[in-house]
């Protein structure tokens, strides 16, 4: 039943491809970049924040003002506020589009499950910085965000009270809130590049930045965005007053605003379930299907004694997976008799590609599950079987 | 005569289950042979020189729509791998159009069929000998590896009158 | 293959033009623009800001495609090139 499910997006996502694939040359398709886009989006980010960050005081007097002195006196306040605003609508949304793409691909197999659990770590804090940033305007909004997120952590049992009290620095709202919401914004935000270090650990050549296109287009789309719809505060936050309606962002606010129709516990508890089965998903993976029997032959083999230490598979392949140590005694062949280097395959790293294979000349890596003689043996027989012994 | 075609289709390139037939052929080429790999970087070059010396007119490998490619690079090596062997046969005086690199995704069976096409109509139209028919294909046999393939060498009947 | 050709030719000229204009829209919103009531010239500016990168980023899509330029070095495709690993038609 999964299997079917996973199967069906995989070929809608392959169909928006091809219809993409159309209009652009497939190196400038912005779904190969979905990765790249999120990290554009977190630079962008980084750096309105942190000119949004010279202008903000963190007090409970203070910060409404000093957002509204940044969008009304300072020049171009007001778009640099609106570029951080839909910045952030965009990062999320590229994060979303890269989870599902590279779930959907089968991507996160065997050693790839580094990326896919930082991952969800990212999207986890990068969701949780989201939220914090609605609460740092601290106006009508910003102060209900903080009362729906409060409301949630406490509702968790046991831990909850704790949580809370860490959130908002007490039972309730003080001088020590902004400070500690600020702290809330900035760290894990710092924090998320640690986490794109595990990102790209077992990767060769990421692809870490959109091409110049695609740079330029969202870029620009971003700040059309601050120019046409501005950013703008609500009124000054009141703690204890109890406004009519406030307008949440149903986009990035989903959980808040679904924790207000219902009870707070079931939202943290469905956040947990779907955090949880996504961790999970690298190791559950499904099933080959029948046209790609050929999917996990085994991790790729040296064979010693052909190895001459030429390090062409080392530079080939993807995910670092091999190495090249020193070599202990000569080999066999004569060409690999006079090696100074030896190839090592690292098994947690192989996801058994087989590009070394390809890449070596030597005849001195092999996939258990498909052999060189297998491979020719196919390709003679193809070419031996007459014509009338088909169909 | 229609040439022999061997193909090399990765496993996120082309789905091919649904157009060949039992015997691994194409039901709208029957000459065309599609064998299943991993990654089209898997592709060593000798593999593709050695299905060329065993009988094969041409040979071809798909990979993923560059950038796309699940393991990433693997399209982009064997097209350089593919390249830079056209260039050592052509010294040999064997047709560059014998070795093709394709690049087409799951869904592209319609292009990949034309594509296939356009080989099969190139080839039989080819003038000079496949390498398997050239004079020296006795003294090209290569030692070592290839020992479960002389029967098939001696096999190989004259030149067929192709092209 | 004229035809599309002298199409992306026309656009590339077209769209630099209005970058052009975005360009001018930008030195109007720095002009006009102050702060208090003034700063909707800022957004102003900031609109022709954000539209005159769209259009260098459409421009360099209609290059691409008249194979002006090429695509990043790591990712060199054959497609627009005509390079000989593809198929004589």
């Amino acid at each position: 039943m999964y299997r079917r499910v996973m199967t069906a997006l995989l070929q809608a996502t392959l169909r928006l491809d091809v219809a993409i694939n159309r209009i652009y040359p497939t190196d400038l398709n912005p779904l190969y970049y979905t990765g790249g886009l999120t990290n554009l989006f977190l630079f962008i980010l980084v750096v309105s924040g942190i000119f949004i960050f010279l202008y903000y005081v963190p007090s409970l007097a203070g910060a409404h003002a000093s957002i509204v002195y940044l969008t009304d006196q300072v020049p171009y306040g007001g778009l640099i506020r609106g570029i951080h605003r839909y910045s952030g609508d965009a990062f999320f949304v590229a994060a979303l589009l890269h989870l599902f793409r590279n779930w959907f691909t089968d991507r996160y197999l065997i050693s790839r499950d580094s990326p896919w659990i930082s991952g969800m770590f990212m999207l986890l804090f990068g969701g949780f910085v989201g939220i914090t940033g609605y609460i740092l305007v601290w106006d009508e909004r910003g102060l209900a965000v903080l009362a729906i997120l409060d409301r949630m952590l406490r509702s968790m049992p046991a831990i909850g009270g704790v949580l809370g009290d860490l959130l908002i620095g007490g039972t309730g709202v003080g001088e020590g809130t902004l400070p500690r919401i600020l702290l809330l914004h900035v760290g894990p935000a710092s924090l998320l590049y640690a986490l794109l270090w595990w990102h790209y650990v077992r990767l060769r050549h990421p692809k870490v930045w959109p091409p110049a296109t695609w740079v330029l287009m969202s870029l620009g789309l971003v700040i059309l965005l601050a120019a046409v719809i501005p950013a703008v505060s609500g009124t000054p936050a009141a703690p204890g007053a109890r406004p009519a309606s406030i307008p949440l962002d149903v986009f990035f606010l989903f959980p808040l605003w679904l924790a207000t129709i219902v009870p707070p516990f079931l939202v943290v508890l469905l956040i947990a379930v779907l955090f949880v089965l996504g961790f999970v998903i690298p190791y559950v993976s499904r099933e080959p299907l029948q046209e790609m029997g050929v999917r996990h032959p085994g991790v790729a083999q040296v064979i010693d004694g052909n190895c001459t230490g030429c390090e062409l598979c080392y530079y080939d392949c993807p995910y670092n997976a091999i190495i090249m140590v020193p070599s202990p005694y000569p080999g066999l062949s004569r060409a690999a008799a006079s090696r100074k280097l030896l190839a090592v395959v690292l098994d947690s790293r192989c996801v058994e590609c087989g590009i070394c294979i390809g890449a070596c000349p030597f005849e001195a890596l092999e996939l258990p599950g498909l052999l060189e003689t297998e491979v020719m043996g196919r390709a003679t027989e193809a070419i031996r079987v007459p014509e009338a012994a088909r169909v | 005569m229609t040439p022999k075609i061997v193909g090399f289709v990765c496993d996120w390139a082309v789905a091919t289950a649904d157009i060949t037939d039992a015997t691994g052929h194409l039901v709208a080429h029957p000459s065309v042979a599609i064998i299943r790999i991993p990654c089209s970087g898997f592709i060593r070059p000798s593999w593709l020189e050695d299905t060329l010396k065993a009988g094969a007119d041409g040979v071809f490998v798909v990979g993923c729509p560059y950038g796309d490619c699940l393991n990433r690079e693997g399209n982009y090596l064997v097209r350089d791998r593919v390249e830079q062997l056209q260039r050592r046969l052509q010294r040999r005086k064997v047709d560059a159009a014998r070795l093709t690199m394709m690049a087409h995704g799951l869904h592209d069976v319609d292009a990949f069929l034309s594509d296939v096409g356009a080989i099969v109509d190139r080839l039989s139209q080819l003038s000079a000998p496949a390498p398997a028919r050239a004079p020296s294909a006795a003294a090209a046999r290569p030692a070592g590896s290839q020992a479960g393939r002389e029967p098939a060498q001696a096999e190989e009947p004259a030149p067929e009158g192709r092209g | 293959m004229a035809d599309p050709q002298s199409r992306y030719v026309i656009g590339v000229y077209a769209l630099g033009v209005l970058g052009l204009i975005f360009a001018v829209v930008i030195v109007l919103g720095e002009a006009l623009g102050g702060p208090g009531p003034r700063r909707v010239y800022w957004l102003v500016g900031g609109a022709g800001l954000g539209l005159i990168l769209m259009v260098y980023g459409f421009i360099l899509l209609l290059l691409r495609k008249l194979a002006i330029a090429g695509p990043r070095r790591a990712e060199a495709e054959d497609d627009l090139r005509g390079r000989w690993t593809k198929p004589v038609p």
